[in-house]
């Protein structure tokens, strides 16, 4: 006998620790059971050493053969204590050889749990009948029932409702009760009577009658209902717990399609919860296996459960039996039943091998931890990933899963209750009969708590013209001042509980208009701050929520604010949270607040256009490198999608996407180099993608391709081609290298789908030559003799001379070089510098300075063309293909060792008013006359690299930096053009 | 066929004639949906008083962009009004300033002469809103857009604070166009 119980220690070993007290019950009672039993001749009659079928008998057996209470009480709880270790350790060996046998995963988990729920129960049945007899010791009492309720392996407590009839011997049945569970807990688990304690009766049991009564007051207590409807008997009367399923349960259930008052209510308020628990973001560190998939895959089960009146208990049976039902949806019960297996089985494990806690902290140690379970689940290390990274990523999965489902479930629903709801308001001819719509639906919430579904009320308030909404917004102006608070503080319960639903709510409301919609809207909102104002900002933590589950929500709600409101929002976001997760929300919140109202329309436009179509990216806006690679994605597969016109669509959404990333990171503080650089890379790409879709267009129309099709190139010219970011407008040449009329004929065609395309994006593209020629695209040619001719003004010489290449042949573009910039710029450079030096000066005069209160940082002394044209002329001077940019300036300073000092400071000024410039668009306004008084939010973004810290240090800083410009620029010039143009290498 | 729509706003550089340009050809592309491209007279040009911005509106492609013969002609100096009136179709409108443009020969073109610049000095309070009132002319007169999208570009281009004045002066515009 030792050498067997040192096995059965041994094999227990890898059970978690609070299975010991069970090892040390067995150590402690078996002997003198043995021996007892040998006594007797009745070791044979008892299953020691394995699994018993029969544990009720050798129960009563262990209980007869004991000579008073303590050794019968010793006995029976040494058997309990060995069954219950022989349980646990045979489900593990079941599971791991059926996992090794290459069964399906979850057909293995399946028999493992509901081997487990079963033996399970028979042991407590058998443990609960036996105490009870024991106890009651042939005293008279009423006819019973206890019921088990819960999930049925749960070994960390068992969860039980006791129904009584006949008042007889009542008080001898509650005694034993008691004594039962005292016992019970001491050598088992904790018998949890959940719903004696909602009866408010000093009693463990109940009669049918007083079970009935007690949901007849309170119908929203929906966990105690729960746990009715998923009540079984563990031991007594069979019949007793029939009467209870007719006469309390059965009110639950519809009846043929329809709803009643208990069902509907019982189910509003469990979907309620349902949704509660959708709108709560998944933990990124933590796994909480009830509140982030048990909960739901069982709740929207028992919800099909009683729409269909199923006579099911096992969520498991229950949700591919709704499959059945909801054949639209079976694949994803399914899953969903897939999951539900799979996490009960983690959970499961986790609490027999290692602890019973419905919450896991993931840290390294943890994830340690999780390793026997992992193993026990058949995972393995594979390609250097531990096995416990597996279960994480399946955890993980089934999660998703089981909230996926549930939202296609709970849109189903939403279908079953417009249907068959009992409440007036919901149908036309019911609502006519109602006295005021406003004041039965804030009852309706308020007698919920907030806990109550809504989403098909809310369908109803949306659709029909509004014309629900609408009847809402008049009764409620109807009311008295009194009764009208009341109704907002009915509606203000989903606050706590459910702030997505008031959230549409209060849009939905609004979105009547008129007057008083808005002063309702005001008024919820106005209260709802006050609310946040209040303990410790409770409501925080769930609008952080709505925001990271649906920020489309919060992106709609944020929109209908007017600014003050938008202020006094923004006050409580500093609030001290505890939670990492928590802290990260609301500093995202934060950022998508400021990114979204802090900027000039000129911006906001843009982040509207994003942000309104795709929400989803509200949560990556304090990333702007990850938008960028979201953009990127939607190159992808461009070519697959040329046959239809979605490449539009995926090529706008690129530009889109791109230019609000970039000028996130401006207003982020990214250096200028880093912005830019990343606004001429999507531009760019842009431009070459919607070329060759426009080509393919034109290709399509006209049958056919030029024979040569490879001399047509796309330039930017003006500030683009100096990789200008956030312009008010592109400037370009189409540039072709042919005179083949039907060349041109095909070119023109591609350049005007291009134009239409880029000007759809916001920034409207700028052809100077077609307004010498006409047309969209110009010819070599063409420019060659207009050039030559003399016709060809400054302006013209600039936008060639500072041309970049963007689509097309790099031959074309050298060719434009050599036929035309170094004949007409370059070997006339004496001439090109000194009509650059009067466009100068005549610009400078034309800007009225000095302006007192306004700076032309484009156009002005000491600006951006001052450099812009400087760096031309050097480009003439030194015959560069380089395009105008700041790196030219670097270029030039290795090349001209006697201006180096002032092109680098030069450099460096450039970049720092381009900066300027480009956050003043972003910020202020899309214009380049900087007002002072305007300055201060741009100072603000530059305070962490820059010493100015507020609008007029900035101002003054600008105007020293442009002083200086100007300086070196009439310094630069003059030495450039008093000495010959030689070749510097 | 589609319809194409050639405009010209030409005075004085400085009167903000390219940005209120642009307001046009954005609301046109933006807001509206339709097909837009815009022009400029630069450097020398657009410091005279002609210089120029043009604006060619279309509900389908505009394969010449180039305004030759406009639907439109907007002088706000006498200047502009003499250089450019050959240009404007015969059924074409001439909006004119008529602090500035006083000598108007005459023809078959429709002429609105609005006091522009004393509308934006005494009724607006900023003479620099004359660009503004000249676009709510221009929609007024013509329908050519909807003022809703006008005010939408309007919005997205002047300093946020601004919008207001900027609003009322292309609301004084359109007010008068009518009157």
């Amino acid at each position: 006998m030792e050498d067997a119980f040192a096995r059965l220690s041994a094999r227990a070993a890898k059970l978690g620790k609070h299975y010991q007290r069970f090892l040390l019950t067995t150590a402690a009672g078996l002997s003198p059971m043995v021996e007892r039993l040998e006594t007797l001749g009745l070791l044979e009659d008892i299953d020691l050493w394995c699994l018993s079928p029969t544990p009720a008998r050798q129960m009563a057996l262990l209980d007869e053969i004991g000579q008073d209470e303590r050794e019968k009480l010793s006995f029976m709880a040494t058997y309990y204590a060995l069954q219950f270790l022989h349980m646990n350790l045979l489900a593990l060996d079941h599971l791991e050889l059926a996992l090794s046998a290459g069964e399906s995963r979850y057909a293995a988990y399946r028999d493992f749990l509901g081997a487990q729920g079963s033996n399970y129960q028979r042991l407590n049945s058998a443990y609960v009948e036996s105490l009870l007899a024991h106890f009651l010791n042939g005293q008279p009492c009423p006819e019973y029932c206890m019921c088990v309720v819960g999930t049925r392996w749960d070994q960390d407590d068992v969860d039980v409702i006791v129904i009584h009839e006949g008042s007889d011997g009542i008080e001898a049945l509650n005694q034993a009760i008691g004594r039962v569970s005292a016992e019970f807990f001491r050598r088992a688990t904790r018998l949890h009577l959940y719903t004696a304690e909602r009866m408010r009766s000093r009693s463990f049991t109940s009669d049918v009658e007083g079970y009935s009564r007690r949901l007849s007051e309170d119908q929203t207590d929906f966990v105690m209902i729960c746990e009715m409807l998923s009540a079984e008997p563990l031991v007594g009367s069979q019949a007793l717990f029939s009467k209870f399923r007719r006469q309390v349960t059965d009110r639950f259930f519809s009846r043929r399609g329809k709803t009643g008052r208990s069902h509907e209510r019982f189910l509003r308020g469990l979907l309620g919860e349902m949704h509660s628990l959708l709108v709560e973001e998944v933990s990124r560190d933590r796994i909480d296996f009830k509140n982030e998939a048990l909960r739901l895959a069982k709740g929207m089960a028992l919800a099909g459960r009683v729409i269909r009146n199923l006579d099911l208990v096992d969520p498991v049976t229950l949700i591919e039996t709704l499959a059945g039902h909801f054949r639209e949806l079976d694949e994803d019960l399914e899953n969903l039943r897939d999951a539900l297996l799979f996490v009960e089985a983690f959970r499961l494990l986790f609490h027999m091998l290692v602890v019973q806690e419905e919450e896991i902290e993931l840290s390294e140690e943890t994830e340690l931890m999780l390793d026997p379970v992992a193993t026990a689940m058949s995972y393995t290390e594979k390609g250097g990933v531990p096995a416990v990274s597996h279960l994480l990523v399946n955890y993980s999965e089934a999660v998703e899963q089981v909230r996926s489902v549930s939202k296609k479930l709970m849109l189903r629903y939403t279908r079953y209750l417009r249907k068959a709801s009992t409440k007036a308001y919901l149908s036309p001819r019911g609502s006519r009969q109602v006295r005021n719509v406003a004041v039965e639906l804030a009852d309706s919430v308020r007698m919920f708590g907030g806990h109550i579904f809504f989403e098909d009320v809310l369908e109803e308030l949306q659709e029909g013209g509004g014309s629900l909404a609408g009847r809402l917004v008049e009764d409620m102006a109807g009311l008295a001042l009194p009764e009208r608070e009341r109704v907002v503080s009915g509606f203000l319960e989903f606050a706590d509980s459910d702030p997505m639903t008031l959230l549409e709510l209060m849009l939905t409301i609004r979105n009547v208009g008129g007057e008083v919609a808005q002063a309702v809207f005001d008024t919820m909102l106005d209260r709802l701050l006050e609310q946040m104002d209040q303990a410790d900002g409770g409501l925080l933590p769930g609008i952080l929520s709505v925001f990271s589950s649906e920020p489309a929500l919060v992106n709609r709600f944020i929109e209908a604010l007017r600014p003050k409101q938008r202020e006094q929002l923004e006050a409580r976001l500093d609030a001290e949270l505890w939670d990492d997760e928590q802290r990260q929300a609301l500093a995202n919140l934060r950022k998508y607040i400021w990114l979204r109202t802090a900027g000039s329309e000129f911006y906001r436009r843009m982040f509207r256009r994003v942000i309104n179509r795709y929400p989803h990216f509200i949560r990556h806006l304090g990333d702007p490198e990850r938008l960028l690679r979201h953009a990127a994605g939607f190159l992808a597969g461009l070519e697959s999608d040329s046959n239809g016109e979605r490449w539009r669509t995926r090529l706008g959404d690129y530009y889109d996407v791109s230019y609000l990333a970039c000028a996130i990171e401006a207003l982020e503080g990214a250096p200028f180099q880093k912005y830019r650089a990343d606004f001429v890379s999507f531009a760019d790409e842009y431009m070459a993608n919607l070329y060759t879709q426009c080509k393919r267009l034109a290709r399509d129309e006209a049958g056919r391709m030029p024979e040569r099709h490879d001399l047509f190139v796309v330039l930017a010219a003006g500030g683009f081609a100096r990789g200008q970011a956030f312009g008010g407008d592109y400037d370009l040449i189409f540039l072709l290298n042919s005179d083949d009329p039907e060349t041109m004929a095909f070119f023109r065609q591609v350049a005007m789908r291009f134009h239409r395309e880029l000007a759809g994006r916001g920034t409207i593209p700028q052809y100077r030559f077609a307004d010498h020629f006409g047309e969209f695209v110009v010819t070599l040619s063409q420019l060659r003799e207009w050039f030559a001719s003399g016709m060809a003004d400054t302006v013209d010489r600039t936008q060639v001379l500072g041309s970049r290449l963007v689509v097309g042949n790099t031959r074309v573009y050298r060719e434009l070089f050599s036929t035309v910039v170094e004949p007409e710029i370059f070997d006339r450079f004496d001439r090109f510098a000194r009509d650059m030096q009067t466009e100068m000066s005549l610009r400078r005069g034309a800007c009225h300075e000095p302006l007192e209160d306004r700076i032309h940082i484009k156009e002005g002394t000491g600006g951006l063309w001052d450099v812009e044209h400087l760096s031309l002329v050097l480009k003439a001077r030194y015959r560069l293909l380089e395009p105008t940019s700041t790196r030219l300036l670097e270029l030039l300073a290795e090349r001209s060792p006697e201006l180096r000092e002032d092109l680098l400071a030069l450099a460096d000024h450039h970049a720092f008013l381009r900066r300027v410039r480009d956050l003043y668009r972003l910020l202020v306004a899309a214009e380049d006359e900087l007002a002072d008084g305007e300055l201060g939010v741009v100072a603000r973004v530059l305070g962490g690299s820059r010493p100015a810290e507020d609008g007029p240090a900035l101002a003054a800083m600008v105007r020293e930096r442009m002083r200086q410009v100007a300086s070196i620029v009439g310094k630069v010039l003059e030495t450039v053009a008093s000495s010959p143009p030689s070749w510097h290498d | 066929m589609s319809w194409r729509y050639e405009a010209r706003l030409s005075g004085s550089g400085g009167q903000g004639l390219i940005l209120a340009g642009k307001i046009l050809a954005e609301a046109a592309a933006i807001y509206e949906d339709k097909n837009a491209t815009q022009s400029q007279s630069y450097g020398p040009e657009a410091r005279g008083g002609a210089s120029r911005s043009e604006v060619i509106l279309s509900d389908g492609d505009i394969d010449f962009p180039k305004a030759t013969r406009l639907d439109l002609l907007l002088c706000l100096t006498q200047e502009a009004c003499d250089k450019y009136l050959a240009d404007l179709k015969p059924t074409g409108l001439l909006i004119a300033d008529n602090r500035y443009v006083r000598n108007i020969p005459t023809g078959e073109f429709k002429i609105v002469p609005v006091g522009i610049s004393d509308i934006a000095e005494n009724d607006v309070g900023r003479a620099v809103t004359a660009n503004m009132v000249a676009l709510g002319v221009i929609i007024g007169a013509t329908g050519v857009l909807k003022p809703e999208s006008v005010e939408k570009a309007i919005t997205a281009r002047v300093p946020r604070g601004s919008e207001e004045l900027n609003l009322k002066a292309f609301r004084l515009g359109m007010a008068a166009a009518h009157a």
